[in-house]
């Protein structure tokens, strides 16, 4: 099947080789299986035994199932089931050339990464995906750029992929926003690259719908002096992941990454993250939030590596999961490799649940059990929301959170 | 009228018994004081009578004006008049303290088919009430109780009840952690809002406070049970021989 997929897309260019090269690799390995210690949580063997068909042909894209309805305003990239759809998306701001991979080797080279494809998941996009596009990013970019993922559709996978690579000393604000109908998955791809003294600020909102699978990873590569500020919001998908992959290459770098996942029902949402801080001087602060009701399982896979060289690091990776009912799971699997002796480095994963005296101090003063548990919810949320300073992501992202507690209520 | 009723009331928690047929009765306007030694059942009898969850009531009823609260929620109790002003109030990380104080009026406007009270007429009401009561502008804004001092967490809960207008008001050791000014300010506080129609139950070890919170019945808890009941004298006699002589005599 995915021979014929192949079969279709360009023979020629940058990226032949490369899918070429995936498709084997995905060939050979299949899906991602329960023993694969990356995917120990996340079972996977429902999806793969589907046999999803990739989305690979814009023209025969059904877009009639997917909501196109409010779109962000301003500068932004509409990809319908992995697609650009040139009619929905505007012009970029001055400072972002929008580019097909396929013309552009260099970078396109930035999917020719191991993290991808060495990636159960990662690396089908790649095979199969119908186009790449890249962001080239130069100078202070001041309005904010929106992707916004539309997928619909049955038995089908979509594999939207791209590049963004800021230019040393470029900055920007990049809104990602994923939603999607029907039973299928998507299996978005990004690699992003931030240039010496580079600053990107990156709010990332996954809101599938409930049957929809959404499987999405990210790598990024930071070189000297670049700063990272990402606020990440999931709530959707039966199946999920976000999958994060972060490679520190140069010094002074600062990275923050505050993730929040939110699932009921029967929803598994797996939140998987490696920082790997290569060279002295870094500091990098990732808070996981995860809140889980009724039957959902939560997966938290953190890992933070520390190589020989990279002295005086701060790493720090700390996850907290709220169990709001006695049925759902919580899964962490923190993990610090440590090669470097100077380093102040911390980490670790708690699962709690609400504190019944808080609940008794609430209700006690006639605030009623759903609203104070809503507070507490809220609460536990809250505090790191504070350390997120970009009002622009958290305008972005916490809509989403709102919408989930509000029908948490009912 | 009796406010509030307690009749022959057995509680336990899991298989431990700790109270054990406590009967008391008290009528709208007085303030009856609970005096008994560490460990004697104090705390679990507020808790019990403001509903909350994990106390087993396996024998006996509680009536606040005449109906039974056995079955009601602590927050349905709190609305129908119930407060408790904690001995070890809750700090609550998160949880903003105006939108706490405004959360918890509107519930009780909400049940009084009110509309929810105006902001500003809301923040007025808060500043004038937590000057009077010593709580800083500035503690108002933090979480609830987070980083606040032991005195300060109990002007607080004063601030609560001012604030919420009980008509049965329980404080657990309010005068602990207080400092002699301050107990005089939150005892100022707590008379303020004595009156004909509100009862009130004040536990506490100190005479202290009863110096300044005169009460109208003084009650020796110890095991569970209401040793003996007198007026105010009854406190300086157990400030004079402590607790042993009531124990001894039952
Ligand atoms: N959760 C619990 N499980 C088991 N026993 C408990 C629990 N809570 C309280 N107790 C016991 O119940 C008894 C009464 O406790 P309580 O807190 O009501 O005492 P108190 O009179 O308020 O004491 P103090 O003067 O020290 O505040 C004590 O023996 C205590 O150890
Ligand atoms: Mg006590």
């Amino acid at each position: 099947m995915l021979h014929d997929v192949l079969k279709k897309g360009p023979q020629s260019g940058p990226l032949s080789a490369l899918r070429s090269g995936a498709a084997q690799r995905f060939n050979d390995a299949g899906w991602p299986k329960a023993t694969d210690e990356a995917w120990r949580f996340t079972n996977l063997n429902t999806l793969a035994a589907r046999e999803l068909a990739p989305v690979v042909d814009a023209a025969v894209v059904d877009t009639a199932g997917a909501d196109t309805r409010g779109l962000p305003d301003g500068a932004r990239l509409v990809l319908v089931n992995g697609m650009i759809d040139a009619g929905l998306s505007t012009a970029m701001p001055d400072g972002v050339e929008l580019v097909a991979l396929a013309d552009d080797a260099e970078l396109a080279a930035c999917l020719d990464d191991e993290r991808l494809l060495d990636h159960g998941v990662a690396r089908l996009s790649l095979a199969v995906m119908a186009s790449g596009f890249g962001l080239r990013v130069t100078g202070e970019v001041t309005e904010p750029v929106h992707f916004v993922y539309r997928n619909a559709g049955n038995d089908a996978s979509t594999h939207a992929v791209g590049v963004v690579a800021l230019a040393d000393g470029a900055s920007m604000t990049l809104l990602e926003h994923h939603s999607g109908e029907g039973d299928g998955l998507s299996a978005p791809v990004l690699a992003v690259t931030v240039g010496a003294g580079a600053a990107l600020c990156h709010a990332r909102v996954q809101a599938e719908g409930a049957e929809r699978h959404h499987l999405a990873t990210t790598i990024m590569t930071m070189a000297d002096d670049a700063r990272y500020n990402g606020l990440s919001v999931q709530t959707g998908g039966a199946i999920s992941r976000t999958e994060n992959q972060i490679a520190l290459v140069g010094e002074q770098i600062d990275l923050t990454l505050t993730t929040l996942y939110l699932a009921h029902d029967d929803q598994v949402m797996d939140v998987t993250a490696l920082v790997d801080h290569r060279m002295p001087n870094c500091t990098s602060r990732q808070i996981v939030r995860g809140v889980l009701d009724d039957q959902a399982k939560g997966v938290f896979q953190g890992k933070v590596i520390v190589a020989r060289d990279a002295q005086k690091t701060d790493g720090n990776q700390m996850s907290r999961a709220l169990l709001l009912s006695r049925k759902c799971e919580a899964d962490a699997k923190p993990e610090l490799e440590i090669y470097a002796d100077d380093v102040a480095c911390s980490h670790g994963a708690t699962v709690g649940e609400l504190d019944d005296n808080h609940l008794f101090y609430l209700t006690s003063r006639g605030i009623p059990k759903p609203e104070a548990r809503q507070i507490l919810i809220e609460a536990f949320l809250a505090d790191v929301l504070d350390e997120v300073e970009q009002e622009e992501l958290k305008s972005h992202a916490l809509p989403q959170v709102a919408a989930w507690l509000e029908q948490m209520k009912g | 009228m009796a406010l509030l009723e307690i009749k022959d009331l057995h509680a336990s928690i899991g298989d431990v018994d700790i109270l054990k047929g406590i009967n008391l009765t008290i009528n709208k306007g007085e303030v009856h004081a609970i005096m008994g030694p560490n460990g004697s059942g104090k705390s679990t009898l507020s808790y019990v009578l403001s509903g909350r969850d994990g106390y087993d009531v396996t024998q006996g009823d509680i009536l606040l004006d005449g109906e039974s609260i056995l079955e009601m929620e602590a927050d349905e109790r709190a609305r129908a008049g119930m407060f408790l002003a904690f001995q070890y109030p809750v700090e609550l990380p998160g949880v903003g303290g105006m939108s706490f104080l405004r959360g918890a009026i509107n519930a009780r406007r909400r049940e009084e088919g009110l509309d929810e009270i105006d902001n500003l007429e809301f923040v007025k009401m808060v500043r004038e009430k937590a000057k009077g009561l010593g709580v800083k502008d500035e503690m108002l804004k933090r979480a609830v109780n987070v980083g606040f001092s032991g005195g300060e967490k109990k002007r607080y809960e004063i601030l609560q009840m001012a604030m919420l207008e009980p008509s049965m008001a329980i404080l657990d050791e309010t005068d602990s952690g207080l400092d002699v000014d301050a107990l005089k300010i939150v005892s100022e506080g707590v008379n303020a809002l004595r009156g004909d129609d509100i009862g009130m139950m004040v536990i506490t070890h100190y005479q202290r406070l009863l110096d300044h919170i005169v009460p109208d019945h003084v009650h020796i808890l110890a095991g569970g049970k209401i040793l003996k009941s007198g007026d105010k004298n009854l406190a300086l006699e157990v400030e004079k021989t402590g607790y042993s002589s009531f124990i001894d005599a039952a």
